[in-house]
Protein backbone atom coordinates (compact mmCIF):
# COMPACT_ATOMS: atom_id res chain seq x y z
CA UNK A 1 0.00 0.00 0.00
CA UNK A 2 1.10 3.48 -0.75
CA UNK A 3 2.26 5.34 2.38
CA UNK A 4 0.57 8.55 1.26
CA UNK A 5 -2.79 6.87 1.12
CA UNK A 6 -3.06 6.38 4.83
CA UNK A 7 -1.36 9.46 6.10
CA UNK A 8 -2.42 10.51 9.58
CA UNK A 9 -2.25 14.25 10.14
CA UNK A 10 -1.18 15.60 13.50
CA UNK A 11 -3.20 18.77 12.86
CA UNK A 12 -6.77 19.11 11.58
CA UNK A 13 -7.36 20.73 8.21
CA UNK A 14 -8.24 24.27 9.45
CA UNK A 15 -4.97 24.40 11.42
CA UNK A 16 -2.87 23.28 8.44
CA UNK A 17 -4.68 25.77 6.23
CA UNK A 18 -3.84 28.60 8.62
CA UNK A 19 -0.28 27.42 9.25
CA UNK A 20 0.74 27.38 5.59
CA UNK A 21 -1.29 30.46 4.71
CA UNK A 22 0.43 32.47 7.43
CA UNK A 23 3.88 31.05 6.64
CA UNK A 24 3.69 31.81 2.92
CA UNK A 25 2.19 35.27 3.52
CA UNK A 26 4.93 36.27 5.95
CA UNK A 27 7.74 35.02 3.71
CA UNK A 28 6.32 36.87 0.72
CA UNK A 29 5.75 40.02 2.81
CA UNK A 30 9.42 39.98 3.81
CA UNK A 31 10.64 39.41 0.26
CA UNK A 32 8.41 42.10 -1.30
CA UNK A 33 8.89 44.44 1.67
CA UNK A 34 12.64 44.39 1.08
CA UNK A 35 11.72 45.10 -2.54
CA UNK A 36 10.34 48.47 -1.42
CA UNK A 37 13.88 49.48 -0.53
CA UNK A 38 16.29 50.27 -3.35
CA UNK A 39 17.99 46.92 -2.84
CA UNK A 40 17.38 44.26 -5.49
CA UNK A 41 18.18 46.55 -8.42
CA UNK A 42 21.52 47.46 -6.91
CA UNK A 43 22.83 44.34 -5.19
CA UNK A 44 21.53 41.55 -7.42
CA UNK A 45 24.50 41.66 -9.77
CA UNK A 46 23.53 38.27 -11.12
CA UNK A 47 19.81 38.26 -11.68
CA UNK A 48 18.67 34.71 -10.79
CA UNK A 49 16.17 33.31 -13.26
CA UNK A 50 12.61 34.42 -12.59
CA UNK A 51 13.49 37.22 -10.15
CA UNK A 52 13.36 40.19 -12.51
CA UNK A 53 9.97 41.20 -11.07
CA UNK A 54 11.63 41.89 -7.72
CA UNK A 55 13.31 44.97 -9.19
CA UNK A 56 9.94 46.55 -10.06
CA UNK A 57 8.64 48.70 -7.20
CA UNK A 58 5.22 48.56 -8.79
CA UNK A 59 4.93 44.76 -8.98
CA UNK A 60 6.45 44.15 -5.55
CA UNK A 61 4.04 46.71 -4.08
CA UNK A 62 1.04 44.91 -5.58
CA UNK A 63 2.31 41.54 -4.37
CA UNK A 64 3.00 43.05 -0.94
CA UNK A 65 -0.58 44.25 -0.59
CA UNK A 66 -1.85 40.92 -1.86
CA UNK A 67 -0.02 39.01 0.88
CA UNK A 68 -0.96 41.66 3.46
CA UNK A 69 -4.55 40.77 2.60
CA UNK A 70 -3.94 37.01 2.83
CA UNK A 71 -2.13 37.38 6.18
CA UNK A 72 -5.07 39.39 7.57
CA UNK A 73 -7.43 36.79 6.17
CA UNK A 74 -5.62 33.87 7.81
CA UNK A 75 -5.13 35.55 11.18
CA UNK A 76 -8.78 36.58 11.54
CA UNK A 77 -9.76 33.14 10.31
CA UNK A 78 -7.59 31.60 13.03
CA UNK A 79 -8.94 33.79 15.82
CA UNK A 80 -12.60 33.53 14.87
CA UNK A 81 -12.41 29.79 14.25
CA UNK A 82 -10.85 29.02 17.61
CA UNK A 83 -13.07 31.37 19.57
CA UNK A 84 -16.22 29.92 18.01
CA UNK A 85 -15.22 26.28 18.45
CA UNK A 86 -13.94 26.94 21.97
CA UNK A 87 -17.17 28.61 23.09
CA UNK A 88 -19.33 25.92 21.60
CA UNK A 89 -17.58 23.26 23.71
CA UNK A 90 -18.43 25.06 26.92
CA UNK A 91 -21.56 24.82 28.99
CA UNK A 92 -23.95 27.78 29.27
CA UNK A 93 -22.43 29.18 32.47
CA UNK A 94 -18.88 28.73 31.19
CA UNK A 95 -19.79 30.47 27.95
CA UNK A 96 -20.96 33.43 29.98
CA UNK A 97 -17.75 33.42 32.01
CA UNK A 98 -15.66 33.24 28.87
CA UNK A 99 -17.38 36.22 27.30
CA UNK A 100 -17.28 38.28 30.48
CA UNK A 101 -13.59 37.49 30.98
CA UNK A 102 -12.93 39.86 28.05
CA UNK A 103 -14.76 42.69 29.75
CA UNK A 104 -13.04 42.48 33.10
CA UNK B 1 -10.99 73.28 -25.18
CA UNK B 2 -14.25 71.56 -25.99
CA UNK B 3 -17.01 71.08 -23.47
CA UNK B 4 -16.69 67.33 -23.96
CA UNK B 5 -13.11 67.07 -22.81
CA UNK B 6 -13.54 69.15 -19.71
CA UNK B 7 -16.60 67.17 -18.76
CA UNK B 8 -14.88 63.84 -19.27
CA UNK B 9 -11.88 65.08 -17.35
CA UNK B 10 -14.14 66.26 -14.60
CA UNK B 11 -15.89 62.90 -14.37
CA UNK B 12 -12.62 60.99 -14.32
CA UNK B 13 -11.19 63.31 -11.74
CA UNK B 14 -14.19 63.11 -9.45
CA UNK B 15 -14.40 59.31 -9.49
CA UNK B 16 -10.68 58.91 -8.95
CA UNK B 17 -10.70 61.57 -6.26
CA UNK B 18 -13.60 60.15 -4.31
CA UNK B 19 -12.33 56.58 -4.52
CA UNK B 20 -8.86 57.65 -3.49
CA UNK B 21 -10.12 59.89 -0.71
CA UNK B 22 -12.26 57.06 0.67
CA UNK B 23 -9.38 54.62 0.74
CA UNK B 24 -6.92 57.14 2.07
CA UNK B 25 -9.27 58.14 4.85
CA UNK B 26 -9.57 54.54 5.88
CA UNK B 27 -5.91 53.71 5.52
CA UNK B 28 -4.07 56.94 6.16
CA UNK B 29 -1.13 55.50 8.04
CA UNK B 30 0.90 57.56 10.51
CA UNK B 31 3.74 57.43 7.98
CA UNK B 32 1.71 59.24 5.37
CA UNK B 33 0.12 61.59 7.84
CA UNK B 34 3.49 62.84 9.00
CA UNK B 35 4.81 63.72 5.57
CA UNK B 36 1.60 64.76 3.83
CA UNK B 37 0.62 68.08 5.35
CA UNK B 38 -1.34 69.27 2.35
CA UNK B 39 -4.58 71.08 3.03
CA UNK B 40 -7.10 70.87 0.21
CA UNK B 41 -8.26 74.45 0.68
CA UNK B 42 -4.71 75.82 0.59
CA UNK B 43 -3.30 74.11 -2.49
CA UNK B 44 -1.24 76.29 -4.81
CA UNK B 45 -1.36 75.45 -8.48
CA UNK B 46 0.56 76.83 -11.42
CA UNK B 47 -0.38 77.65 -14.96
CA UNK B 48 2.38 77.52 -17.58
CA UNK B 49 1.14 79.14 -20.76
CA UNK B 50 3.14 77.85 -23.71
CA UNK B 51 1.57 80.42 -26.02
CA UNK B 52 3.28 83.13 -23.96
CA UNK B 53 6.68 81.55 -23.27
CA UNK B 54 9.22 82.15 -26.05
CA UNK B 55 12.05 80.38 -24.22
CA UNK B 56 13.59 83.79 -23.53
CA UNK B 57 14.81 84.02 -27.12
CA UNK B 58 16.57 87.30 -26.31
CA UNK B 59 18.71 85.82 -23.53
CA UNK B 60 21.46 83.18 -23.39
CA UNK B 61 19.74 81.40 -20.54
CA UNK B 62 16.00 81.56 -19.88
CA UNK B 63 15.34 83.94 -17.01
CA UNK B 64 13.23 81.48 -15.05
CA UNK B 65 16.14 79.01 -15.12
CA UNK B 66 18.65 81.62 -13.96
CA UNK B 67 16.32 82.80 -11.20
CA UNK B 68 15.79 79.25 -9.94
CA UNK B 69 19.55 78.59 -9.91
CA UNK B 70 20.29 81.79 -8.02
CA UNK B 71 17.58 81.19 -5.50
CA UNK B 72 18.65 77.62 -4.76
CA UNK B 73 22.41 77.82 -5.23
CA UNK B 74 23.13 77.62 -1.52
CA UNK B 75 21.44 74.23 -1.44
CA UNK B 76 23.31 72.69 -4.36
CA UNK B 77 25.40 69.60 -3.53
CA UNK B 78 29.07 69.87 -2.65
CA UNK B 79 30.28 66.30 -2.94
CA UNK B 80 33.39 64.94 -1.22
CA UNK B 81 35.82 63.74 -3.84
CA UNK B 82 36.83 61.21 -5.01
CA UNK B 83 33.29 59.90 -5.32
CA UNK B 84 32.97 56.15 -4.79
CA UNK B 85 30.98 53.73 -6.92
CA UNK B 86 27.70 52.21 -5.75
CA UNK B 87 29.08 48.85 -4.64
CA UNK B 88 28.76 46.23 -6.13
CA UNK B 89 28.01 48.28 -9.26
CA UNK B 90 30.81 50.02 -11.09
CA UNK B 91 29.09 53.36 -11.50
CA UNK B 92 27.83 56.41 -9.67
CA UNK B 93 25.88 59.50 -10.65
CA UNK B 94 27.96 62.64 -10.64
CA UNK B 95 26.89 66.00 -12.08
CA UNK B 96 29.44 68.09 -10.20
CA UNK B 97 31.55 68.54 -13.34
CA UNK B 98 28.52 69.75 -15.28
CA UNK B 99 27.22 72.31 -12.80
CA UNK B 100 26.72 74.91 -15.51
CA UNK B 101 24.36 72.85 -17.61
CA UNK B 102 21.00 74.57 -18.04
CA UNK B 103 19.67 72.35 -20.82
CA UNK B 104 18.24 69.59 -18.60
CA UNK B 105 17.28 68.75 -15.03
CA UNK B 106 20.31 68.02 -12.84
CA UNK B 107 21.00 68.29 -9.10
CA UNK B 108 22.33 71.77 -9.99
CA UNK B 109 19.46 72.79 -12.26
CA UNK B 110 15.91 72.23 -11.10
CA UNK B 111 14.13 73.70 -14.09
CA UNK B 112 15.05 73.95 -17.77
CA UNK B 113 13.33 74.93 -21.00
CA UNK B 114 12.95 72.27 -23.70
CA UNK B 115 12.77 73.84 -27.14
CA UNK B 116 11.26 71.85 -30.01
CA UNK B 117 9.74 72.34 -33.43
CA UNK B 118 6.28 70.92 -33.89
CA UNK B 119 4.43 70.42 -37.16
CA UNK B 120 0.79 71.23 -36.61
CA UNK B 121 -1.97 72.46 -38.90
CA UNK B 122 0.43 72.69 -41.82
CA UNK B 123 2.85 74.99 -39.99
CA UNK B 124 6.11 74.42 -38.16
CA UNK B 125 5.92 75.99 -34.74
CA UNK B 126 8.66 76.69 -32.22
CA UNK B 127 7.52 75.56 -28.80
CA UNK B 128 9.43 76.30 -25.59
CA UNK B 129 8.41 74.23 -22.59
CA UNK B 130 9.67 75.13 -19.09
CA UNK B 131 10.00 71.83 -17.22
CA UNK B 132 10.29 70.95 -13.55
CA UNK B 133 8.49 68.84 -10.95
CA UNK B 134 4.72 68.78 -11.58
CA UNK B 135 3.82 68.60 -7.86
CA UNK B 136 1.36 65.75 -8.20
CA UNK B 137 -1.84 65.59 -6.18
CA UNK B 138 -1.27 61.89 -5.49
CA UNK B 139 2.54 61.92 -5.60
CA UNK B 140 4.09 58.44 -5.84
CA UNK B 141 7.54 59.83 -4.97
CA UNK B 142 6.26 61.23 -1.69
CA UNK B 143 4.14 58.23 -0.73
CA UNK B 144 6.71 55.59 -1.60
CA UNK B 145 9.95 57.09 -0.29
CA UNK B 146 11.25 54.23 1.91
CA UNK B 147 12.79 56.70 4.36
CA UNK B 148 9.77 59.02 4.52
CA UNK B 149 11.85 62.12 3.77
CA UNK B 150 9.63 63.60 1.05
CA UNK B 151 7.15 66.04 2.46
CA UNK B 152 4.04 67.64 1.03
CA UNK B 153 3.58 71.12 2.45
CA UNK B 154 0.16 72.55 3.23
CA UNK B 155 0.29 74.21 -0.18
CA UNK B 156 0.84 70.83 -1.86
CA UNK B 157 4.50 71.46 -2.71
CA UNK B 158 6.42 68.18 -2.85
CA UNK B 159 9.74 68.68 -1.11
CA UNK B 160 12.71 66.35 -0.59
CA UNK B 161 14.64 66.74 2.67
CA UNK B 162 18.24 66.85 1.46
CA UNK B 163 19.55 66.27 4.99
CA UNK B 164 17.99 62.84 5.32
CA UNK B 165 17.69 61.60 1.74
CA UNK B 166 19.73 58.41 1.20
CA UNK B 167 19.75 58.71 -2.57
CA UNK B 168 18.26 55.31 -3.43
CA UNK B 169 16.51 57.09 -6.33
CA UNK B 170 13.23 55.25 -5.81
CA UNK B 171 11.42 58.59 -6.15
CA UNK B 172 12.85 58.95 -9.65
CA UNK B 173 11.86 55.40 -10.59
CA UNK B 174 8.25 55.84 -9.47
CA UNK B 175 7.89 59.35 -10.94
CA UNK B 176 6.41 59.04 -14.43
CA UNK B 177 8.72 61.85 -15.59
CA UNK B 178 11.91 60.75 -13.74
CA UNK B 179 12.09 64.24 -12.22
CA UNK B 180 14.34 64.00 -9.11
CA UNK B 181 18.05 63.92 -10.03
CA UNK B 182 20.82 62.30 -8.01
CA UNK B 183 24.20 63.52 -6.91
CA UNK B 184 26.61 61.02 -5.32
CA UNK B 185 29.15 61.89 -2.63
CA UNK B 186 26.81 64.01 -0.49
CA UNK B 187 24.24 63.51 2.24
CA UNK B 188 23.51 61.19 5.10
CA UNK B 189 24.89 58.02 3.52
CA UNK B 190 28.40 59.48 3.55
CA UNK B 191 28.25 59.38 7.37
CA UNK B 192 26.92 55.80 7.51
CA UNK B 193 28.37 53.18 5.18
CA UNK B 194 29.13 55.04 1.96
CA UNK B 195 30.83 52.04 0.39
CA UNK B 196 27.89 49.73 0.93
CA UNK B 197 24.58 51.57 0.96
CA UNK B 198 23.00 54.79 -0.24
CA UNK B 199 23.68 56.74 -3.36
CA UNK B 200 23.68 60.46 -2.60
CA UNK B 201 20.87 62.96 -2.47
CA UNK B 202 17.96 63.60 -4.84
CA UNK B 203 17.26 67.17 -5.96
CA UNK B 204 14.30 68.80 -7.65
CA UNK B 205 12.05 71.88 -7.66
CA UNK B 206 10.29 72.37 -4.33
CA UNK B 207 7.87 75.02 -5.65
CA UNK B 208 9.87 77.57 -3.66
CA UNK B 209 8.05 76.28 -0.58
CA UNK B 210 9.82 78.81 1.66
CA UNK B 211 8.59 81.74 -0.43
CA UNK B 212 5.04 80.35 -0.55
CA UNK B 213 5.18 80.06 3.24
CA UNK B 214 5.92 83.80 3.41
CA UNK B 215 3.07 84.52 1.00
CA UNK B 216 5.50 85.37 -1.81
CA UNK B 217 5.68 84.08 -5.38
CA UNK B 218 8.21 81.51 -6.62
CA UNK B 219 11.37 82.91 -8.24
CA UNK B 220 10.61 81.58 -11.72
CA UNK B 221 7.24 83.34 -11.77
CA UNK B 222 8.54 86.72 -10.67
CA UNK B 223 11.35 86.85 -13.25
CA UNK B 224 9.44 85.67 -16.30
CA UNK B 225 9.21 88.68 -18.63
CA UNK B 226 6.26 87.19 -20.51
CA UNK B 227 4.02 86.31 -17.62
CA UNK B 228 4.04 82.71 -18.83
CA UNK B 229 4.24 81.20 -15.35
CA UNK B 230 1.51 81.94 -12.84
CA UNK B 231 1.07 80.48 -9.36
CA UNK B 232 -2.15 80.84 -7.38
CA UNK B 233 -4.93 79.05 -5.49
CA UNK B 234 -5.28 75.70 -7.25
CA UNK B 235 -9.00 75.79 -8.11
CA UNK B 236 -8.66 79.31 -9.50
CA UNK B 237 -5.62 78.34 -11.57
CA UNK B 238 -7.44 75.30 -12.87
CA UNK B 239 -10.45 77.34 -13.90
CA UNK B 240 -8.19 79.84 -15.58
CA UNK B 241 -6.33 77.08 -17.45
CA UNK B 242 -9.58 75.74 -18.89
CA UNK B 243 -10.78 79.20 -19.82
CA UNK B 244 -7.51 79.97 -21.56
CA UNK B 245 -7.58 76.62 -23.40
CA UNK B 246 -11.12 77.32 -24.56
CA UNK B 247 -10.20 80.80 -25.70
CA UNK B 248 -7.35 79.58 -27.92
CA UNK B 249 -8.88 76.23 -28.89
CA UNK B 250 -5.93 74.63 -27.12
CA UNK B 251 -4.94 71.76 -24.90
CA UNK B 252 -4.09 71.08 -21.28
CA UNK B 253 -1.36 68.94 -19.76
CA UNK B 254 -1.19 67.99 -16.09
CA UNK B 255 -4.85 67.79 -15.13
CA UNK B 256 -5.33 64.06 -15.71
CA UNK B 257 -1.69 63.02 -16.03
CA UNK B 258 -0.46 60.94 -13.11
CA UNK B 259 -3.99 61.29 -11.61
CA UNK B 260 -3.74 65.09 -11.65
CA UNK B 261 -0.99 67.54 -10.75
CA UNK B 262 -0.82 71.07 -9.42
CA UNK B 263 0.94 72.15 -12.63
CA UNK B 264 -1.20 72.84 -15.69
CA UNK B 265 0.31 73.53 -19.08
CA UNK B 266 -1.80 75.23 -21.74
CA UNK B 267 -0.77 75.02 -25.38
CA UNK B 268 -2.23 75.63 -28.81
CA UNK B 269 -0.53 72.53 -30.19
CA UNK B 270 -1.51 69.07 -28.93
CA UNK B 271 0.75 67.54 -26.30
CA UNK B 272 1.19 64.23 -28.13
CA UNK B 273 2.83 66.25 -30.92
CA UNK B 274 5.06 68.00 -28.40
CA UNK B 275 5.91 64.67 -26.83
CA UNK B 276 6.80 63.20 -30.23
CA UNK B 277 9.05 66.15 -30.95
CA UNK B 278 10.84 65.79 -27.60
CA UNK B 279 11.37 62.06 -28.10
CA UNK B 280 12.65 62.54 -31.64
CA UNK B 281 15.04 65.26 -30.55
CA UNK B 282 16.42 63.10 -27.75
CA UNK B 283 16.89 60.20 -30.14
CA UNK B 284 18.68 62.37 -32.69
CA UNK B 285 21.00 63.64 -29.98
CA UNK B 286 21.42 60.10 -28.67
CA UNK B 287 20.42 61.39 -25.23
CA UNK B 288 19.46 58.57 -22.87
CA UNK B 289 20.34 60.18 -19.54
CA UNK B 290 17.70 61.29 -17.04
CA UNK B 291 16.54 64.89 -16.91
CA UNK B 292 14.61 65.57 -20.09
CA UNK B 293 11.09 64.42 -19.27
CA UNK B 294 8.57 63.27 -21.86
CA UNK B 295 5.10 64.80 -22.24
CA UNK B 296 3.02 61.69 -22.83
CA UNK B 297 -0.65 62.55 -22.53
CA UNK B 298 -2.61 60.69 -19.84
CA UNK B 299 0.44 59.03 -18.35
CA UNK B 300 -0.75 56.73 -15.55
CA UNK B 301 -0.15 56.88 -11.84
CA UNK B 302 1.32 53.62 -10.51
CA UNK B 303 -0.52 54.11 -7.21
CA UNK B 304 -3.92 53.91 -8.85
CA UNK B 305 -3.86 50.11 -9.10
CA UNK B 306 -2.27 49.90 -5.68
CA UNK B 307 -5.18 51.74 -4.05
CA UNK B 308 -7.36 48.83 -5.18
CA UNK B 309 -5.05 46.38 -3.43
CA UNK B 310 -5.15 48.50 -0.29
CA UNK B 311 -8.91 48.16 -0.37
CA UNK B 312 -8.47 44.39 -0.48
CA UNK B 313 -6.52 44.50 2.78
CA UNK B 314 -9.55 46.18 4.40
CA UNK B 315 -11.90 43.46 3.22
CA UNK B 316 -9.57 40.57 4.10
CA UNK B 317 -10.37 40.38 7.85
CA UNK B 318 -14.09 40.30 7.09
CA UNK B 319 -13.58 37.53 4.55
CA UNK B 320 -11.39 35.65 7.06
CA UNK B 321 -14.01 35.89 9.79
CA UNK B 322 -16.75 34.73 7.43
CA UNK B 323 -14.74 31.75 6.21
CA UNK B 324 -13.87 30.82 9.81
CA UNK B 325 -17.50 31.03 10.83
CA UNK B 326 -18.55 28.72 8.02
CA UNK B 327 -15.80 26.17 8.73
CA UNK B 328 -16.50 26.26 12.46
CA UNK B 329 -20.18 25.70 11.79
CA UNK B 330 -19.46 22.74 9.53
CA UNK B 331 -17.01 21.16 11.96
CA UNK B 332 -19.34 21.68 14.90
CA UNK B 333 -22.42 20.33 13.18
CA UNK B 334 -20.32 17.37 11.97
CA UNK B 335 -19.26 16.72 15.56
CA UNK B 336 -22.82 16.83 16.75
CA UNK B 337 -23.68 14.08 14.31
CA UNK B 338 -20.74 12.02 15.53
CA UNK B 339 -21.86 12.86 19.06
CA UNK B 340 -18.68 14.24 20.48
CA UNK B 341 -16.35 12.32 18.15
CA UNK B 342 -12.69 13.24 17.82
CA UNK B 343 -12.25 16.62 16.23
CA UNK B 344 -8.91 15.58 14.81
CA UNK B 345 -9.79 14.08 11.53
CA UNK B 346 -8.14 11.24 9.77
CA UNK B 347 -7.93 11.85 6.08
CA UNK B 348 -7.98 9.02 3.65
CA UNK B 349 -7.21 9.84 0.09
S1 LIG C 1 8.75 80.85 -18.84
FE1 LIG C 1 9.24 83.04 -19.02
S2 LIG C 1 11.30 83.19 -18.15
FE2 LIG C 1 10.97 81.04 -18.61
S3 LIG C 1 11.76 80.76 -20.67
FE3 LIG C 1 9.59 81.20 -20.88
S4 LIG C 1 9.51 83.39 -21.21
FE4 LIG C 1 11.52 82.98 -20.35
S1 LIG D 1 6.35 65.05 -10.84
FE1 LIG D 1 7.51 63.29 -10.08
S2 LIG D 1 8.87 64.16 -8.55
FE2 LIG D 1 7.26 65.70 -8.90
S3 LIG D 1 5.65 65.23 -7.37
FE3 LIG D 1 5.10 64.11 -9.23
S4 LIG D 1 6.01 62.08 -8.90
FE4 LIG D 1 7.04 63.46 -7.47
S1 LIG E 1 9.15 77.00 -8.22
FE1 LIG E 1 11.15 77.63 -7.37
S2 LIG E 1 12.31 75.72 -7.29
FE2 LIG E 1 10.61 75.38 -8.69
S3 LIG E 1 11.36 75.87 -10.73
FE3 LIG E 1 10.41 77.74 -9.93
S4 LIG E 1 12.11 78.82 -8.98
FE4 LIG E 1 12.80 76.72 -9.25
Amino acid sequence: MNKKKNKIYRQPLPNRFVHWGVAISIIMLIITGIGQMPVYGRYLIVQPFGTKWLTSYEITLWVHYFFAATLLFFTTYHIVYHVVTHISHLGRAEQKDFLFSFLE
Amino acid sequence: MSEKISRRTFLKRSTVASATAGILLATKTPGYAQTDKSDESMLIGSLIDLTKCDGCAAYDTPLCVTACRQKNEHRFPQPQKPIKDYWPRKKHEDWSNEKDRTDRLTPYNWTYVEKVQVNWNGETKEVAIPRRCMHCLDAPCQKLCPFGVIEKTKHGAVKIDENFCMGGAKCRTVCPWDIPQRQAGVGLYMKLAPELAGGGVMYKCDMCADLLEEGKSPACETTCPKGAIEFGPYEQIRKKAYERAKEIGGFIYGDVENSGTLTLYVSDVPFDKINEAIETKKQEENDTRFGRPHMKPEVENMLETTHGYMLATLIAPIAGAAAAGITAYKVLSGQKKKEGGDAHEQEEK
